[in-house]
């Protein structure tokens, strides 16, 4: 898999590589006839391939042979025309000043740097040990609770008479027998679900009370919550953890790539902005 | 979850009572199926350089990112279940292929201005040689469309996707293939699913035909093809026929979803095909084969209904979103047609059902946000703008200055897909959207059931059995159910919604009917069947309005008035066996905030922001069910 991600980018890396030698050649050779257009079986293949969305040179090469004449003619005044209308536009200088042009040019710089960047990412198991233990904050497991609950709405009589309800609920409970209580209106049974979604169900009250001060095999309550009032029998509640390396390793992998190679552009920039000299005009002072 | 079922049953087992309310045959998954990112070259060159599509998926898990214009650390507090990144497929990392939503949303980059002067330099040169050169300027103003009602494709005046800036369809290759391998890094099946998708975005003279596409396959598949775009052709018939012979081709599943039918100038949900022909069994087989879902709401504006189409309903002039995506030099009008919105679009649908066989529009129903930003938030109290660059209160009013055109307030900030799938995989998202089992939501993540039937005796509202009850004796959200054996029977509907566990309460519960009379009529009505309250409903028809407790110092909403839950069981007072009919669920909450009210607090305005209202009735819009008789 990685080699397939790797392999666009490295050959675009190798195209821009010899686009950028190309350009370097043709700044020593004599001018050229800005005035003539070459149209070579590579340039129409190429063309083509743009053309067709489809970078398969074999299949495209004998696509371009089968072609008749007619489809054949088609496909060379597109590709003049299109070479007309580039370097008429580019006579124009048309691509200066053009927003979109510049945007895409620093685009491609970005990509190069980029594939420059991710081309040689070495990472030892001591690196990602290293870098999940100073960031293992953001790898924690949050605490999760599994509990059952018995709901007294307030909608039926008030917040009183829900209490109420509620405790004579926990009497029967104790005495042994089957209380009836109301169905609440997201779940009965919260099974390892994790303390934010307990919270976002019962509110801050009870989601404190079940982690820090709930015993386990036990009903207890009433405590109240937005809707009315609640037993809660909690069977298990886990609190929050710091999982193994192992068990968030393709987690903590990406997140040092990237944070490698954003470093690794950003040092890449600051390299070529040392080549410049920057003027800071019409500063305030 | 099936690991979660068990282990309830083992807790089951170990406390007492408890009916089987927690081992329900589906489960609700959230999700937004409309997402760009950097990717997508309007979201690049409106800030986000940086929100790519791991970002986005990291964002939907809940983990904290970057922001890509304002470099804030965001959260999304409760992450989503799934997520399609669909960037455009024109636009994939290239600028090859000129877009006329770019001209909206990119007013001030001067990139469609120079384009222009472009074509004006070359004409004008031209002109000049023929002595002609007196109507160029005319010429060059893009204009609304010469034939209103005709093909907009071959209107004159529609301007094809060129190739202007020369062909780059390697870099496409490669941004694709990145998309893909970020979708295949995060899919976590029973976790967090990722969709592959992209947008194909025809919008010719403005008429906003865009679809999203998306496929429950893997990378390998998908790297198979490149995604097909309005460049190759800005017909939707020729999309279908894409995807059917690359179906063909490659064993890939896919389904198309429309959206942003409010400003498709009438032409997305038409009685004709786009080219004018009339529509035939075939168009409607493989339209709704296709096309099972539509986007009923999101960021750029509500389209269930138009108070223009509705005039009795009112709710309906929620999230009114009346801006092309056109050039809007020239000041235009608004126009809403039936073919715009999608209540409408099931009306017409039964008409063309009566007359060819086969509903074209028999669709289902989702929201998603549509946001270029990388993160898909649709809260009102998290929502981080259409574009990257208006996620800050301060560029709110200036996003898309200059022009007569909208601003950072005139967006919504809307919506989710929710999904009743059996788990979270691909697989089974995708055949909850093919079998349309889905719905729709402003934001809030409301719970609602939907089921219809000829009778749910064992209904216990109490005992909390409607999803046992509904599957068993109807048919859910998405389905159709035909004429009973019994003389006289009125089909029932078991309905029920539940807040937002963090959200407002709710006001009230409607269902919406539209149905086609023996005499060729369209006819559609709006009930309230459950509300919150002793409210009753008045002479003139209508339930009250809730009220608003929406604190205007603070913003925040108090839970005093409206109710958590509306379940009900319902038969409709004016069933005709005899008249094919579709009824949809509509979920309204208590008011709450709007956005713009949260940012007109926090900038210290005097008024709240006049593109919108302070506070607004979110919802939620199930998909419908079809009685045929």
């Amino acid at each position: 898999m990685r080699t397939l991600i790797k392999e666009p980018l490295v050959q675009f890396v190798i195209g821009g590589l010899l686009f950028y030698a190309f350009l370097n050649l043709k700044a020593g050779e004599p001018e050229v006839n800005p005035y003539m257009i070459e149209v070579s079986e590579e340039a129409l293949l190429t063309y083509l391939q743009f053309q067709n969305k489809s970078f398969d040179a074999a299949r495209s090469t004998q696509l371009l042979g089968s072609m008749d004449a007619d489809h054949r003619t088609r496909l060379e005044a597109d590709f003049i025309r299109d070479e007309i209308l580039v370097r008429e536009a580019e006579n124009l200088g048309l691509s200066k000043d053009d927003e979109i042009i510049r945007r895409r040019l620093i685009q491609k710089m970005d990509f190069i740097i980029e594939g420059f960047t991710t081309a040689d990412q070495q990472i030892t198991e001591q690196e990602l040990k290293t870098f999940y233990e100073a960031n293992h904050r953001d790898y924690t497991l949050p605490a999760e609770a599994s509990f059952t609950h018995l709901f007294f709405s307030k909608e039926k009589g008030g917040l009183d008479v829900a209490k109420d309800r509620a405790e004579q609920a926990l009497l029967a409970l104790k005495a042994g027998s089957t209380p009836s209580a109301d169905r609440f209106y997201f779940h009965r049974n919260y099974i390892e679900q994790p303390r934010a979604l307990i919270n976002d169900h019962f509110g801050s009250e009870i989601t404190s009370y079940l982690f820090s001060a709930a015993q386990t095999g036990k009903w207890q309550g009433p405590l109240q919550s937005e809707y009315g009032y609640h037993l809660i029998y909690a069977q298990n509640i886990k609190p929050e953890r710091q999982p193994l390396l192992e068990q968030v390793a393709a987690r903590v992998l990406n997140d040092l790539r990237r944070t490698r190679r954003d470093q690794a552009k950003a040092e890449a920039i600051e390299k070529l902005k040392r080549k410049y000299t920057i003027i800071r005009k019409n500063e305030a002072n | 979850m099936i690991k979660k079922l068990l282990s309830g049953c083992a807790l089951l087992a170990l406390s007492f009572t408890v009916a089987a309310q927690d081992t329900e045959p589906t489960n609700l998954y959230w999700g937004d199926t409309h997402l760009h990112t950097s990717y997508s070259f309007d979201a690049f060159m409106n800030e986000n350089k940086s929100a790519d599509p791991d970002t986005a998926y990291r964002w939907a898990k809940g983990q904290p990112v970057i922001h890509p214009y304002n470099r804030a650390r965001v959260q999304l507090e409760r992450p989503l279940d799934f997520l399609v990144v669909a960037d455009h497929a024109e636009l994939m990392g290239v600028i090859r292929a000129i877009n006329f939503d770019l001209v909206e949303e990119l007013p001030e980059m001067g990139w469609w201005d120079s384009l222009y002067r472009w074509f004006a330099i070359n004409t004008l040169n031209d002109k000049i040689e023929e002595g002609t050169a007196a109507d160029v300027f005319v010429d060059l103003l893009p204009k609304e469309m010469a034939n209103p009602g005709g093909d907009p494709v071959q209107d004159p005046n529609n301007r094809m996707p060129t190739r202007t800036f020369g062909n780059t369809n390697a870099i496409e290759q490669i941004a694709w293939n990145e998309i893909v391998d970020a979708a295949e890094k995060h899919n976590e099946p029973g976790k967090f699913t990722s969709l592959i998708g992209w947008e194909w975005s025809s919008i010719p003279t403005g008429a906003n035909l865009h679809r999203i596409v998306m496929s429950p396959d893997g990378g390998d598949t998908a790297k198979q093809y490149l995604p097909y775009g309005s460049d190759e052709s800005q017909y939707p018939e020729d999309l279908w026929a894409w995807l059917e012979a690359t179906s063909e081709r490659t064993g890939a599943k896919f389904l198309a979803i429309p959206h942003n039918s409010n400003i498709s100038k009438g032409y997305m949900f038409q009685e004709t095909t786009l080219k004018g022909e009339p529509i035939t069994e075939e168009y409607a087989t493989r339209r709704s084969f296709w096309e099972p879902v539509t986007e009923i709401t999101q960021i750029k504006g509500d389209s269930e209904t138009h108070p223009n189409l509705s005039p009795e309903d009112e709710f309906a002039d929620f999230e009114t979103y009346g801006f092309y995506i056109q050039n809007s030099e020239k000041p235009y009008t608004y126009k809403p047609g039936k073919g715009d919105y999608i209540r409408s679009a099931l009306k017409t649908g039964l008409k063309l059902e009566s007359k060819v066989g086969v509903n074209p529009y028999q669709f289902g129903v989702i929201g998603s946000t549509d946001s270029h930003s990388g993160l898909a938030s649709a809260d009102e109290d998290n929502f981080w703008g259409k574009m990257a660059r208006d996620s800050i209160p301060e560029a709110k009013k200036d996003f898309g200055i200059g022009r007569r055109t909208v601003n950072g307030w005139n967006m919504a900030a809307q919506g989710l897909a929710a999904v009743w799938a059996e788990e979270n995989t691909r697989e089974s998202i995708f055949n909850a959207f093919k079998r349309k089992e889905v719905y729709g939501t402003t934001g809030p993540r409301m719970r609602v059931r939907f089921f219809a039937g000829w009778g749910f005796d064992g209904f216990d509202a109490e005992a909390g059995n409607i999803a046992e009850v509904g599957y068993a004796g109807g048919v859910p959200m998405g389905g159709d159910f035909s004429s009973s054996n019994e003389e006289g029977a009125t089909p029932e509907f078991l309905i029920q919604a539940v807040k937002d566990p963090v959200g407002a309460n709710l006001d009230r519960v409607q269902v919406v009917k539209g149905w086609l009379d023996a005499g060729g009529q369209l006819h559609e009505k709006v009930f309230d069947v459950a509300w919150s309250g002793s409210r009753t409903i008045g002479a003139n028809g209508k339930l009250p309005a809730i009220g608003d407790t929406v604190d205007r110092t603070t913003g925040k909403t108090d839970n005093t008035i409206g109710t958590p839950e509306l379940i009900t069981k319902w038969s409709d007072p004016e069933f005709n066996p005899n008249e094919r009919a579709f009824y949809y669920v509509r979920v309204l909450q208590i008011p709450t905030a709007r956005h713009s009210l949260l940012d007109a607090i926090a900038l210290g305005l005097d008024n709240a922001p006049e593109e919108g209202p302070e506070v607004i009735q979110e919802r939620a819009y199930t998909s419908a069910i079809w009685y045929k008789p």
